[in-house]
């Protein structure tokens, strides 16, 4: 009967959103699951050596052509999160929105070795902790196609095998793909004015650069010069956009009104009680935000990037009160449960990813 | 014109045998002089006053000291009684009757017609007597239906048609013309039995609704609640699920039929009426030498989400709002007639949800969106008769106001559409007749779409004007070879359509010629036989396909997921078209074939059976572009294709009772292919529904309760199901298998529905309770998803639903 007045209510109402069993949230790990993958430059071509070195605790993230990147998958399970050695994922990249559509190409099957061809709309990076994705060597490509679509997929330990999975992506039409992990994302591409610059060398033509929104007249704008384009010169002292990384979390219990602050490293162990309430806070390293950053239009435009990372925060049990920020979580530690694993993933919002976990292990004696 | 009382043997009988012995015994009343005085008065219907010619009227001396006034049923004159005098009357035309020379005093006038209750009632001969208002004993006897000449015949192969009882009372339907349809075979179910007409499996925007001579630009209200029509406007409805004639155009599916009907003559009258979902009045009587008829009808949906606003502030509601109204002149004089009609439509929905006011301490509701769609429109009707020769003559001008407003955009449409029918026929012979006619609109337009400018984007705004202009020219011919009818026809139509926007113009206009044939064999009089075949073309018009809509295919629900089907999407669709027009009218095509027979017998049911098959070329011409390589223009076949048999057993007692069993059997697939690419493939139609069978039946119980019901057992629709999730740049999105390869469990469902009169002197009173879905059943329209699409929460289907309705006529 409660089930009829709430049905019959929302029908009357139209108030569907509070009218059917609310589902698990998504933030809830319940199966393994492919999060995310994090792209990590390891070998530069010749079109980065205008661009200014990263730190050396910071990975590049974004590719210019010619550039090679490993390929670290973010894999979480009720009971860990999973290295990349430990399973067997197949990545493809395609210059298409979504990538499983183009899979039943018989160009799946070619690898995309050193050309990654936007004529060719999809190829096979490889399979497991050895793929690599190499960037294609010509920057008009990128510029007129876009960047490429990373793609992976791999069974789920214990429900499929990735081959099967494989199989079944590339079917028409799709199979069953309820036990596979599937995960896709943009390569970033970059920095944009070095491939302005290509691009203008290459046709020959006057991009001169159209309004700057420093407000400024120091004669460091994107002049009208005879000969070809000049990016201001501030962008060869920025850094390219590398992966966030998380380093530390600062953890505050609170008993009662008993209140302990504990500076925590990622993957620590901390012990808590049921009923505690729990803030955790990663801490950002400023560099991480990359702000104010330049980046060009196609037309030559300036406009600034500012980042700022945020953070998606996973648990694998459920959690009471839950309240997640940009760069906290908040929430009160339940009972019956003897472990809570809370992982955080970092976003900067233009490719770059970084993880971390932090393990609860929870006293319930008092519940 | 109000249908005549008339006088069964029985009830002749029994009248005659109450004179007899008071006949016998009774003598002419005695009042010499001033003792005399002559009564008059009327006899009237309850309810609606409208006169009862020939009721028998009986006054008889009243010795009694009973109070004046009407008397209960035990107080009635037994057939023993032995009164001083009797006089006797019938009223006139008018419901008037006299008697002269009777005494002064207390008398007992008896009033008898057939159909009615009889009354009795003291009255004081001295005084003015009141008119006497007689309760009919049927429903029938109240329903008045006003005649009018049918308008051209329109041959079809498989015309079914409701009276204007059956749309009023059928179970389900809360009284909605258009949604009554879908109790028909031939006619689909829809989700939630929300305003959409699919006719053996075309889509909604291959089938067109006429209402008089001219197509309605929309026939149901946003979201589909109600038709844009009240059904007290109508006399009559029929649905042509298939080739219809070659009158009807723009439509490569079906047609339904909607009859006018003029004001009534016989005293100003109308109704008042209010329901769960709107309130409407109407009101009609005699003008002049003609007659008016004023309709209007309001939706409050919105009202009473703004309550539910209130109890929960964080849900973002969206309030639909609408209003109809009909205004109509009618007149006739000899063998012309004339009318004159105004009839409009608009509709409103509001998009509200909670935010921050600027200093972020107080929350506001703020609007989302705004959707308008409105519709005006004026045209006369010119009939006329001159011997062998019917002319008809019918402009129209319409006025079109669309617009969206958002957080980001707005855009704004306007049309004037001057739309026009005109056709002679002429009877050659009594076995053959010609129709040529030529029909058709233009619609210029001004369309303004602007995007305000923001500290992070630039403003754009962009101005088209355009006209779209359909012209029609037809002919059909009646051929009659003795037991064998034949309507051969043919339509030539042109599409044109010029668009102009800031940087250019562009004019492209195509044609298309439809040959038809409809042909009718009477074997006998009770079998009939019939078939047809033709093409049938219609402009090129969005989601003529079922595959692009305004509403988001997938719908976000709290943490949930929703993705709706075709069907729902267009029934949830808002329909404001404020677009810009696509450029290249081309025109879809179908092919329809169907034959079937008829069994009328003397008493029983009718039987009618009919065999249809429907294919739908819809040709398109797209470009492509290899990475690296020319652009490649690619033609995309897309083929639609429907066969079926549709089954009707149908059985009506006078007023009594109606009912029927129908039964559609259909396959509805559509299959793509690129021209020279790939073989083509089918998939189920996101409109198939392989079984669809319908009972109905409505009977009219004691004390003017009318029982009806209505129990519908219909294949599950197709769905394209979620087989797996891939966690994206922008969240989870799903990834679907084969185009509608699974299907919903199966859907039955019992509507029931109890009316319930009360004959008051002057007024009716009217009260329906009309529950849909008794058993609650849990039917699938569509499933909810968790937001990962991994799992599946549950499923959205109307659970019971029970609407109440009140109305008082007079």
């Amino acid at each position: 009967m409660v089930d009829l007045a709430r049905s019959a209510a929302c029908v009357w109402t139209l108030g569907i959103a509070a009218c059917y069993p609310t589902p698990d949230p998504p933030w809830l790990v319940t199966r393994t699951e492919l999060i995310a993958l994090r792209l990590e430059v390891t070998r530069e071509g010749e079109l980065s050596e205008p661009v200014a070195a990263t730190p050396p605790d910071r990975i590049r993230t974004e590719m210019l052509p010619g550039d090679t990147a490993r390929i670290r998958p973010f894999v979480v399970g009720p009971d860990r999160v999973w290295e990349s050695d430990e399973l067997d994922i197949a990545y493809y990249a395609c210059f298409a929105s979504l990538c499983p559509g183009l899979l039943h190409e018989p160009a799946a099957d070619l690898p995309c070795g050193t050309r990654l061809d936007p004529a060719t709309p999809v190829c096979s990076v490889g399979r497991g902790p050895d793929a690599e994705l190499v960037m294609p060597s010509e920057p008009l490509e990128l510029v007129s196609f876009g960047a490429p679509q990373l793609f992976g997929i791999a069974g789920a330990p214990g429900l499929s095998d990735t081959d099967t999975c494989i199989a079944a992506v590339r079917a028409r039409p799709f199979g069953d793909l309820s036990d596979c992990m599937l995960v896709e994302r943009t390569v970033s591409v970059g920095p944009s004015w070095v491939l302005q610059l290509l691009q203008s060398e290459q046709e020959g033509t006057d991009t001169s650069g159209g309004d700057s929104d420093t407000g400024t007249d120091d004669g460091t704008s994107t002049g009208d010069t005879d000969g070809g384009y000049t990016p201001p010169p501030e962008v060869y002292l920025q850094w390219p956009n590398f992966n966030p990384e998380v380093e530390r979390f600062t953890v505050v219990i609170t008993r009662g009104t008993a209140e302990r602050t504990i500076d925590a490293a990622p993957s620590d162990r901390l012990s808590v009680r049921a009923g505690d309430r729990v803030l955790i806070v990663l801490v950002q390293d400023p560099r991480d935000s990359q702000a104010p950053a330049v980046l060009l239009e196609p037309d030559g435009d300036i406009i600034r990037r500012f980042e700022r990372p945020l953070a998606r925060w996973y648990a694998n049990a459920p959690l009471d009160e839950r309240s997640a920020g940009l760069d906290a979580l908040s929430w009160t530690m339940p009972h019956g449960v003897a472990e809570v694993r809370i992982d955080a993933l970092l976003d900067d919002g233009y490719g770059g990813l970084a993880w971390g976990s932090l393990h609860f292990e929870v006293d319930d004696t008092s519940g | 014109m109000t249908r005549r009382a008339e006088w069964p043997a029985t009830l002749l009988a029994g009248a005659l045998a109450l004179l007899g012995p008071m006949r016998a015994v009774a003598a002419e009343p005695a009042c010499p002089g001033a003792a005399c005085t002559t009564i008059r008065g009327e006899v009237r219907r309850r309810g609606d006053r409208v006169p009862i010619p020939g009721a028998r009227i009986l006054l008889t001396a009243e010795p009694t000291g009973r109070k004046l006034g009407e008397l209960p049923r035990h107080a009635h004159l037994r057939e023993d009684a032995a009164p001083a005098w009797v006089r006797s009357t019938t009223a006139d035309d008018d419901g008037a009757y006299a008697f002269d020379d009777v005494p002064r005093g207390r008398a007992r006038l008896v009033v008898i017609a057939d159909g009615f209750v009889r009354t009795e009632t003291i009255v004081d001969t001295g005084a003015r007597i009141r008119p006497v208002f007689l309760e009919p004993r049927r429903e029938g006897e109240f329903r008045t239906v006003v005649a009018q000449r049918p308008s051209a015949p329109t041959p079809s192969a498989s015309g079914v048609a409701m009276t204007a009882e059956e749309i009023a009372t059928a179970p389900g339907t809360q009284g909605d013309p258009l949604r009554a349809v879908q109790s028909l075979p031939g006619v689909a179910r829809t989700p939630a039995g929300l305003g959409l007409l699919i006719l053996r499996g075309a889509s909604p925007a291959q089938s067109k609704v006429y209402y008089g001579e001219h197509p309605l630009p929309r026939a149901f209200h946003t979201l589909g609640f109600t038709s844009v029509l009240q059904a007290d406007v109508l006399g009559g409805l029929e649905v042509q699920a298939g080739n219809f004639s070659s009158r009807w155009g723009n439509a490569s599916g079906g047609v339904v039929l909607l009859a006018p009907r003029k004001g009534r003559r016989d005293g100003v009258h109308g109704h008042a009426k209010v329901d769960l979902l709107s309130a409407g009045a109407l009101v009609e009587g005699p003008l002049g030498r003609g007659s008016f008829m004023i309709a209007a009808q309001r939706g409050y949906v919105d009202a009473v989400l703004r309550v539910a606003e209130r109890l929960d502030p964080t849900v973002a509601y969206a309030l639909p709002r609408y209003f109809d109204y009909q205004a109509q002149y009618d007149l006739t004089r000899g063998a012309n007639e004339f009318t004159a009609r105004w009839i409009g439509s608009g509709d409103r929905w509001t998009v509200r949800y909670l935010d921050y006011d600027i200093t972020g301490e107080q929350t506001v509701r703020r609007t989302g969106a705004d959707l308008r769609d409105q519709f005006h429109r004026g045209e006369l009707v010119l009939r006329r008769r001159s011997g062998p020769w019917r002319f008809l003559l019918t402009p129209a001008v319409r006025v079109d106001l669309a617009r969206t407003t958002s957080d980001f955009s707005s855009d704004r449409r306007r049309a004037v559409v001057p739309s026009w029918r005109a056709e002679a026929e002429r009877e050659v012979t009594p076995y053959f007749s010609v129709t040529v006619g030529t029909d058709g609109s233009a619609s210029p337009y001004r369309l303004r779409s602007e995007v305000p400018e923001t500290d992070t984007r630039e403003g754009e705004l962009v101005l088209a004007k355009g006209v779209d202009a359909i012209v029609g020219v037809y002919a059909w011919a009646t051929l009659r070879l003795g037991n064998v009818t034949l309507w051969p026809g043919v339509r030539g139509s042109a599409f044109a359509r010029i668009t102009r926007t800031e940087t250019r113009d562009r004019t492209r206009h195509r044609f298309a010629v439809d040959p038809r044939l409809i042909a009718r064999w009477d074997l006998g009089k009770r079998w009939a036989l019939r078939g047809g075949v033709g093409l049938y073309a219609q402009p090129d018009a969005p989601f003529a396909s079922g595959s692009d809509s305004l509403v988001a295919g997938e719908q976000g629900v709290g943490t949930a997921r929703v993705l709706l089907s075709a069907p729902i999407r267009f029934a949830l669709d808002p329909s404001v078209g404020v677009g810009a027009t696509d450029p290249t009218p081309d025109p879809l095509q179908s092919i329809q074939v169907s034959g079937g027979g008829s069994f009328t017998p003397a008493r029983g049911p009718s039987v009618d059976a009919t065999a249809f098959m429907r294919i739908l070329d819809e040709p398109r011409t797209t470009a492509q572009r290899i990475p690296g390589g020319p652009e490649t223009i690619y033609t995309v076949e897309n083929i639609a294709r429907t066969w079926g048999l549709e089954l009707l057993l149908r059985q009506r007692l006078g007023e009594r009772f109606y009912g029927w069993i129908g039964y559609t059997l259909m396959r509805t697939e559509f299959g793509a292919q690129y021209r020279g690419l790939n073989a083509r493939r089918y998939t189920a139609s996101s409109f198939d529904q392989r079984h669809n069978l319908v009972v109905l039946a409505s009977a009219e119980l004691p004390r003017h309760f009318r029982l009806g019901a209505r129990f519908r057992l219909v294949s599950g629709s197709p769905y394209t199901p979620v087989v797996g999730t891939v966690n994206g740049n922008n969240g989870p999105y799903p990834l679907l298998s084969g185009t509608n390869s699974r299907r919903f469990p199966a859907f039955h469902q019992l509507d029931v529905r109890l009316d319930r009169r009360w004959y008051l002197r002057r007024t009716t009173v009217a009260a329906y309770i009309d529950v849909q879905n008794v058993y609650n059943r849990a039917n699938v329209e569509a499933l909810v998803y968790s937001a990962d699409y991994r799992e599946i929460v549950s499923s959205v289907g109307l659970p019971i639903f029970p609407s109440l309705g009140v109305r008082v006529d007079w």
